[in-house]
């Protein structure tokens, strides 16, 4: 860092678009200036500019100032709130002046008309102007909060860190621009905004998330189609079949197997599964297949488990064995498959949309009978994992209730609405939720918008979590008997996914499970190798 | 107590602080938020006029009456004040009237940057020019103190630069104003001309009373010594830029810049070597200074005429006369790529766009005027031929009638916004109904002053602190006036505003449109849900874009729409001839 910057005297400039928040950023800023005990001066321009055009707001402090603008090449520090307005004001650095940049693109409406192009390089261009140029995912941390309107204060933050002004005169001039209620959340984008630029590494891995994910459904996927492609990437996947004498969960099998997506190992009653394979499939040759002998449930389950602690399998599914069993077995202190998580079911379905479709997901109708808040934290942190491995990097999460209304009496909303606090407070990360609402705004636009709300959230939900097992239940096996929607779900939290379909389930069902297991595996498997220590 | 004041909040201040407890004006950037920040102060009357002639008026007579008063406008807003303002320094003031002009260098907001230091001079009367926040508080004290002592309205002159900059100010106790006693006194408030020819000798004496104080008064026209080479005579924002651009010189600062205070002038100017003038816009200064006799080294000849100054603009002009006094240029340092531009665009789901799509698909000759809707000029919409200034729509479109005949007048409509119709456009209207034309006026009734910020006005129901007042009835005034047709469509129904338009082109007589449609950014309206391309339906042909919404655009080769800009206003579903826009609704769209 240049050390002639960090002199509190400066020359400043924050660009963007209008409504960004740029000229609350600049009032902040002066205001910090003055409790410093400096001259100020504050430059913008009202009236037309305000009209989606583009903004400028000078600032300018130190002992005596006279002009209240920023000539060209005089700029001490450009806070950029999008990357092509960059441009436009880098006449005004010089070449030891400090750049932030916002990373957002906000397309100007001549590009329809006159063809115009939307410069790309805009980073290459800033790093010839200057040394010191930052990229500040200000968008990105704002939305992590909760809350895209703090953009400019998480930029405050990454330009607090360049000036000689106590910390707490930055925060105090925030919180008397801020109402009372946002006021945590506002001090929260702060610090993150200060972060960025104080320890690089972590901008340069936003930096790179962000880039991976300009457009939140640009890699998500959204249909099963999709899924059963996405899966069939990685034919080595082993599904462990427990309780493979029975014909839905085998010819699952073995359509996984067909469609390059899992190769099953199948235990079971052998005489009985290869009943099965000489009724239905006598064109295969059946040394191929991995069958195990075992005919007791108890013996299964646990054998069942065995080959996933010896890393012979990958997922475990569950056919013809008893569910309490099999769990006793995944559950077994000694020797299950415990990571000290909650476990948890997330059915997810397909749902057609007007272009197309989205995949939808419910949880927990199948662990735990009346979750706690606490349980409810790692219910969502399940499902959110699973949205993640189907590449939806911010999942937007709905609590329903009966209705948007917190009531003291009513649990679901009350942990709710703590839930919702958590999230915007950044203690709960990689998705935006919200909630108490009901399922209509939580799904349904029109609902949302009648209803006056207009959130990231209502009315394009991905994960919808309800307050007890029997709800998410209902509200799954609904999608399924009066809808018709297809289904998978498996169950997260434990060493690898588990997948236990309803006795009742199509072999349809059991196959996109198998699928949805392969991602489910291959996402906690890539977590595994970036949380393990370089060496 | 320190604070941060933009220059018009220090004058809404100042005003407070003199003891003034009325003021009224018409909005107009850059002066619009003075009287909206004087009426957070308590017991003051801030009052919108419908235009600043009437506002003019009104405080003249409340000044006439006893009680001290501002009024505010922006600098074309002078204009049509201009002619009470003429008179008014002819009768004099009973308590103090201030008139603040915002100016607008550089045309920010603005259709011309004429400099109003000239009326000050034309009108005869003081003219004070603050360079800061803090001056534009104590300037508006000490006017009041000079309209009273002298008995004359005074001048305010901001410019963008200073009511729109926030600098330091310290703050102080009101004080406390009597209203003054009225006393009739025809020989001075009736300008008869046999009254009016001996208050013009009187004005001539304060004149020169006035300017015998400016010579004296050492807090407001201040030098600050330097250079004894170089002098610099400047005034308002242009010294801050002069004292930074060339800091030893010496400098003359007029705070009451007119009438000149020629002693202290000549003074100054024996002081230094090389006397300079540096001012924003007009030679106001260097004409008179030259007229007096006094060298002027550099003007106008070094400074630009047009635009706004700056510290490099003045920097630059001194560069190659004083060396040794400017910083050397910093390097000029050029980005190789060129920045698209952004300019400002209607607002998604704004009213006005439907009225603008269908004009431009009609391929009328459409005569402007002043709002938001002029915005509607630029491409794509391109609806709009001329944009004169207030009022002038109406009047213009029955001007193209005269020159053309009625076949004229079949392809020619006039738009404006229900705040400037009330200000301007009524007797215009008058006067076509009266001349018995044949154009047609659409009015565009967003219910608000948009542009400047969402002001009240007699059409809205609302005062200038949002409080309830009666409200204007544009389709009983135009049909009292003798408008006999006069319509009211929905400007989000694209057809309906064609074919209404359409009649009412064809019509042999006057005829008026109302497109009502309340503002969607004072409002924060949603129309329905977001809109949605089906991309397999749509052709790229480009026709949504034709609509100029920023909430429709590209992106990686297919056409979007922004869910969270869309206001679900329905006008790119209605023009789409594919049928591949339609609302993101899930009920119905999947079976």
């Amino acid at each position: 860092m240049n050390k002639d910057m960090r002199k509190p005297e400066s020359n400043i400039l924050l660009c963007g678009v209008g409504g960004q928040g740029i000229l609350l950023a600049s009032e902040i800023l002066s205001d910090v200036a003055l409790a410093a005990g400096l001259d100020v001066k504050k430059s913008e321009i009202h009236g037309m500019a305000q009209r989606g055009g583009s903004v400028v707001s000078h600032v300018r402090f130190g002992e005596t100032v006279y002009a209240p603008t920023v000539g060209p090449g005089d700029a001490d520090m450009i806070i950029s709130f999008e990357r092509m307005e960059t441009l436009r004001y880098l006449p005004y650095a010089k070449p030891d002046s400090v750049i932030l940049m916002n990373d957002m693109r906000v397309n100007p409406t001549t590009m329809n008309i006159k063809r115009a192009y939307y410069p790309e390089n805009v980073e290459d261009i800033c790093r010839k102007f200057t040394r010191s140029f930052f990229v500040i995912p200000a968008l990105k941390i704002a939305r992590q909060l909760g809350n895209p309107k703090i953009v400019s204060v998480v930029m405050l933050g990454a330009a607090s860190h360049f000036y000689d002004i106590p910390r707490e005169k930055w925060q105090d001039a925030i919180a008397r621009r801020v109402p009372e209620k946002f006021r945590d959340l506002n001090m929260e984008a702060f610090k993150q905004g200060r972060e960025v630029v104080r320890q690089p590494h972590i901008h340069l891995t936003l930096e790179a998330e962000q880039h991976g994910n300009v457009d939140r459904h640009g890699t998500a996927i959204v249909s099963f189609d999709q899924l059963l492609a996405e899966a069939s990437k990685t034919p080595e996947t082993r599904v462990v079949i427990a309780g493979a004498h029975n014909p839905a969960a085998l010819s699952a099998g073995l359509e996984a197997r067909k469609l390059g997506i899992a190769q099953p190992i199948f235990i079971g009653r052998k005489r009985e599964i290869l009943d099965i394979f000489e009724t239905d499939y006598n064109d295969l040759e059946m040394d191929e297949f991995t069958i195990i002998d075992e005919s007791d449930d108890e013996t299964i389950a646990k054998t069942a488990v065995e080959t996933i602690r010896n890393k012979e399998a990958d997922i475990l599914l569950k056919g013809s064995v008893n569910t309490t069993i099999l769990m006793r077995a995944v559950l077994d202190r000694n020797k299950g498959l415990r990571t000290g998580r909650l476990l948890s079911d997330t059915f997810v379905f397909e749902y057609p949309t007007d272009t197309g479709s989205r995949l939808i997901m419910i949880t927990d109708g199948g662990v735990t009978l009346q979750p706690t808040i606490q349980q409810k934290l790692e219910i969502i942190r399940n499902a959110v994992e699973v949205a993640h491995a189907l590449g939806n990097a911010y999942p937007r999460v709905a609590l329903l209730a009966a209705s948007e209304t917190i009531h003291p009496n009513v649990t679901a909303t009350m942990d709710a609405a703590v839930i919702t606090d958590m999230n915007k407070d950044g203690q709960i990360t990689g998705c935006i939720i919200e909630g108490p609402m009901a399922l209509d705004v939580a799904v349904s636009q029109k609902a949302a918008q009648i209803k006056g709300m207009k959130s990231e959230v209502a009315g394009q939900a991905d994960i919808l979590v309800t307050a007890s097992i029997d709800t998410a239940n209902v509200l799954a096996k609904s999608t399924t008997y009066f809808a018709g929607f297809r289904l998978a779900h498996v169950i997260v939290g434990a060493a690898a996914p588990i997948l236990i379909p309803s006795r009742s389930d199509t072999s349809d069902a059991k196959l996109l499970s198998i699928a949805l297991g392969n991602l489910m595996n291959s996402f906690m498997k890539q977590r595994i190798a970036e949380e393990a220590p370089v060496s | 107590m320190k604070t941060l004041l933009s220059g018009n909040e220090a004058i809404a201040r100042g005003a407070y602080e003199a003891g003034v407890r009325f003021g009224t004006g018409y909005p107009g950037t850059p002066s619009t938020e003075i009287l909206e920040a004087f009426a957070t102060y308590k017991d003051v009357i801030a009052e919108w006029a419908p235009n600043e002639k009437v506002a003019l008026e009104v405080g003249f007579g409340a000044a006439v009456g006893g009680r001290r008063t501002f009024v505010t406008m922006k600098h074309v807003g002078l204009n049509v004040a201009a002619d009470p303002l003429f008179s008014a320094a002819y009768a004099g003031v009973n308590a103090g009237l201030v008139i603040i002009s915002a100016d607008d260098p550089g045309m920010h907001s603005s259709q011309n940057e004429q400099d109003n230091r000239h009326f000050a001079r034309a009108a005869k009367i003081p003219l004070l020019e603050p360079s800061s926040s803090q001056e534009a508080k104590e300037f508006m004290k000490l006017a009041f103190e000079l309209s009273e002592h002298f008995d004359i309205p005074v001048l305010v002159r901001l410019t963008t630069r200073i009511s729109h900059s926030k600098t330091v100010c310290t703050l102080d106790e009101p004080q406390h104003e009597d209203l003054k006693p009225y006393r009739k006194n025809p020989m001075k408030n009736v300008l008869l001309p046999a009254y009016a020819r001996p208050r013009h000798h009187v004005l001539e004496e304060t004149l020169k009373k006035l300017a015998d104080y400016g010579n004296k008064a050492f807090q407001i026209n201040a030098i600050d010594v330097g250079s004894s080479d170089v002098g610099i005579i400047t005034s308002g924002i242009a010294y801050q830029y002069s004292k930074e651009a060339i800091p030893e010189a010496s400098f003359l600062k007029l705070g009451l810049s007119y009438p000149l205070p020629q002693k202290l002038i000549r003074y100054f100017a024996q002081m230094v070597k090389r006397l300079y003038i540096v001012e924003e816009l007009e030679p106001f200064l260097e004409e008179q200074i030259r007229a007096m006799g006094i060298e002027v080294h550099g003007g106008k000849d070094i400074i630009p005429i047009t635009g706004e100054l700056n510290v490099e603009r003045v920097a630059g002009a001194f560069r190659s006369r004083e060396p040794g006094l400017v910083a050397s240029e910093g390097t000029d340092r050029k980005i190789e790529v060129s920045v698209p531009d952004r300019p400002p665009t209607l607002c998604p789901g704004c009213g006005h766009r439907g009225v603008m799509y269908v004009l431009h698909k009609l391929h009328l000759t459409v005569t402007g005027d002043i709002g938001c809707y002029t915005l509607g000029a630029l491409p794509p919409l391109k609806a709009m031929d001329t944009c004169l200034c207030m009022g002038a729509s109406v009047s213009m479109a029955y001007g193209m009638e005269v020159a053309h005949g009625e076949k004229m007048a079949r392809k020619t409509v006039a738009v404006i916004g229900d705040s400037t119709f009330i200000h301007s456009g009524i007797t215009a209207l008058t006067n076509i109904v009266y001349n018995q034309g044949v154009s047609t006026i659409i009015i565009l009734d967003n219910h608000t002053t948009a542009m400047t910020g969402h002001q009240g006005h007699p059409g809205t129901g609302k005062n200038l602190t949002r409080q309830h007042a009666p409200e204007f009835d544009f389709k009983k005034l135009c049909e009292a006036i003798g408008v006999r047709r006069v319509r009211v469509v929905d400007p989000y129904n694209l057809e309906e505003t064609e074919t209404v338009v359409k009649e009412e082109l064809s019509a042999d007589e006057t005829s008026v449109i109302i497109a009502a449609a309340p503002c969607v950014l004072e409002k924060k309206i949603i129309q329905g849900p977001p809109e949605k391309v089906i991309l397999e339906k749509c052709t790229k042909c480009g026709v949504c874009f034709q609509l100029g919404c920023a909430g429709v655009g590209m992106e990686n080769g297919e056409v979007v729409i922004d869910d969270l800009l869309c206001t679900g206003c329905t006008l790119c579903e209605q023009v789409c001839t594919f049928d591949a826009v339609i609302p993101l609704t899930e009920e119905g769209d999947h079976e």
